[in-house]
């Protein structure tokens, strides 16, 4: 590889480290971290398609949900975090069935 | 309890034969299988008639399935039709365990925002006059609007919560409806396109011609929303109601950016009289009519509403509109910034000049007209429905339905002196 140089992300506030030129997603798998999403049921994805059609790896980049992180170029002290899907669920909604 | 994604299992299994075979007679054909036309089946086959329903395409395929949900009474003012919206309303809670289906029927109310100090004020006034109607309005100041929705923009000066309001999935409602009628004794002709409507001597209905076969009558239900008109001439019956296009933008799934459906209220004022407020408008907001409009989908997707213009039946998406209906929606929620869109799509809601629908009888004897909702189809379903079994089956009426009859545009001049 011509360019080594390393930069740092955060995934759910933990730092990590990845080479420049990466994607997240490639950099998540390269660190041992193969959940990206839980969905509203609670099952763990990962990385599908790898080419941003299937949207199986989206996560929440720098506060923005639902990004491809697998179409995403890591950016120095980009914040990542596992987009956890049971969180879409609206809390009023909650409320009213108690 | 059915769910919507069962198919309907008529068309599966006249698909497999590719013709339909149709009674010869039937006492009421309903023509329109959209909310109301399914309503209408389902109530006449409730009250024991002999009924059937005929559509061109499939169930919901029209302007009930190019929607949005809600059941609402927000967007009325005091008056006939707040009081219909109200008893349609009423008639939700009940509807899933009577049609033992899942219509996705919830009732979290709609918040209504203000941008302004004079459009608070208006709302203040306006809150007090549907609360002595009985309706459940509350006007939030700054804070209380403020704490109850996070992700508004700062500027919105106060709300007003309108907490009988509530949502149905609009397809599912009419799959339930036509579920429950088809159990009690109702046939459905989907796939069945209305040709031609013949009358006897004594100007009273005869028979439907369809693509399908002929069917001999004895009433007629023109349930045909926004195609109402095409109905109407087959009986020279010249039906003022006009196709006006809404459209709708579609987000992905998110965390919520609203926790509840709001709506601007700075729409509602222009319908209000006595006021000569008016909001502040671009020139594309003017020509597409747009309006702000946001509601959760229980998927947690949310619907971006809301446009209306008359581009004749045309259901294409148009960039600039959408473009302005978004902005619109980022200024009451500036976070919708970041939220992508999947899709969007068009609907022609039913325009009748007065805004009222058409609940009637008319001069055709046994020829009835049920269409020109507009905007409030889903909601007023129910009621529609009832009307026209209780007027066919000579059961008086619960409210006044004069303000509805077809009359006021057959006979101008006994509308004038009235």
């Amino acid at each position: 590889m011509p360019n080594n140089k390393s930069i740092e992300f955060t995934l759910d506030n933990k730092t990590i480290l990845a080479t420049e030129g990466q994607t997240i997603a490639e950099a998540m798998i390269a660190a041992g971290h193969k959940t990206l999403r839980i969905s509203k049921e609670g099952t763990h994805q990962g990385v599908f398609c790898g080419i941003g059609v299937c949207f199986g790896c989206r996560m929440i980049v720098n506060g923005i949900p639902n990004i491809r992180t697998c179409v995403t170029p890591v950016t120095y002290g980009c914040s990542v975090q596992t987009q956890n899907e049971a969180d879409f669920v609206n809390t009023k909604e909650g409320i009213h069935e108690n | 309890m059915q769910r919507a994604t069962e198919v309907n299992c008529f068309f599966a299994c006249n698909h497999q034969r590719n013709i339909i075979i149709m009674k010869n007679f039937v006492e009421i054909a309903v023509i329109g299988g959209g909310v109301i036309g399914t309503a209408i089946t389902y109530y006449l086959a409730k009250a024991g008639f002999d009924v059937c329903l005929i559509e061109r395409n499939g169930i919901a395929e029209g302007t009930s399935g190019r929607c949005d949900g809600r059941v609402i009474v927000y967007d009325q003012v005091p008056g006939e039709s707040c009081r219909l919206a109200k008893m349609s309303l009423d008639l939700f809670p009940q509807l899933p365990d009577e049609l033992g289906f899942d219509i996705g029927w919830s009732q979290e109310g709609t918040l209504l925002l203000m941008e302004s100090e004079a459009e608070y004020q208006i709302a203040e006034s306006h809150c007090k006059c549907m609360a002595e109607t009985g309706l459940p309005y509350k006007m939030l100041d700054y804070h209380q609007v403020h704490s109850e929705e996070p992700g508004l923009a700062e500027n919105v000066v106060g709300g007003l919560s309108v907490s009988c309001d509530g949502s149905v999935n609009p397809m599912a409602l009419a799959q339930g409806f036509e579920y429950q009628a088809v159990k009690q004794g109702a046939t459905v002709y989907s796939n069945t396109n209305v040709l031609d409507i013949k009358s006897n001597r004594s100007n009273t209905v005869d028979h439907i011609i369809t693509d399908q076969g002929t069917i001999r009558v004895k009433k007629i239900i023109n349930a045909a929303g926004s195609w109402a008109g095409a109905i109407g001439q087959m009986v020279d019956l010249s039906i003022p109601i006009k196709p006006r296009q809404g459209q709708l933008i579609v987000t992905e799934r998110t965390f919520p950016v609203s926790r509840q459906p709001v709506s601007e209220f700075g729409y509602i004022v222009t319908r209000l009289e006595q006021n000569d407020y008016q909001r502040e408008v671009t020139p594309v907001m003017e020509k597409y009519g747009i309006a702000f409009a946001l509601e959760p989908t229980n998927a947690n997707n949310f619907l971006i509403g809301t446009s209306r213009c008359f581009t004749g039946f045309d259901l294409t998406s148009n960039k600039e509109l959408l473009t302005a209906m978004a902005k619109r929606a980022i200024r009451f929620y500036p976070g919708l910034r970041d939220i992508h869109v999947i899709r969007s799509y068009a609907g022609l809601r039913p325009y009748a000049p007065d805004h009222l629908p058409i609940i009637s009888d008319t001069e055709i004897e046994g020829f009835y007209i049920a269409a020109g909702h507009e905007g409030n189809g889903i909601s007023m379903a129910p009621i529609t429905g009832e009307l026209i079994a209780n007027m066919i089956g000579n059961i008086p009426q619960r409210i006044d339905i004069d303000p509805f009859r077809w009359q006021r545009f057959s006979s101008p001049k006994e509308v004038d002196n009235a």
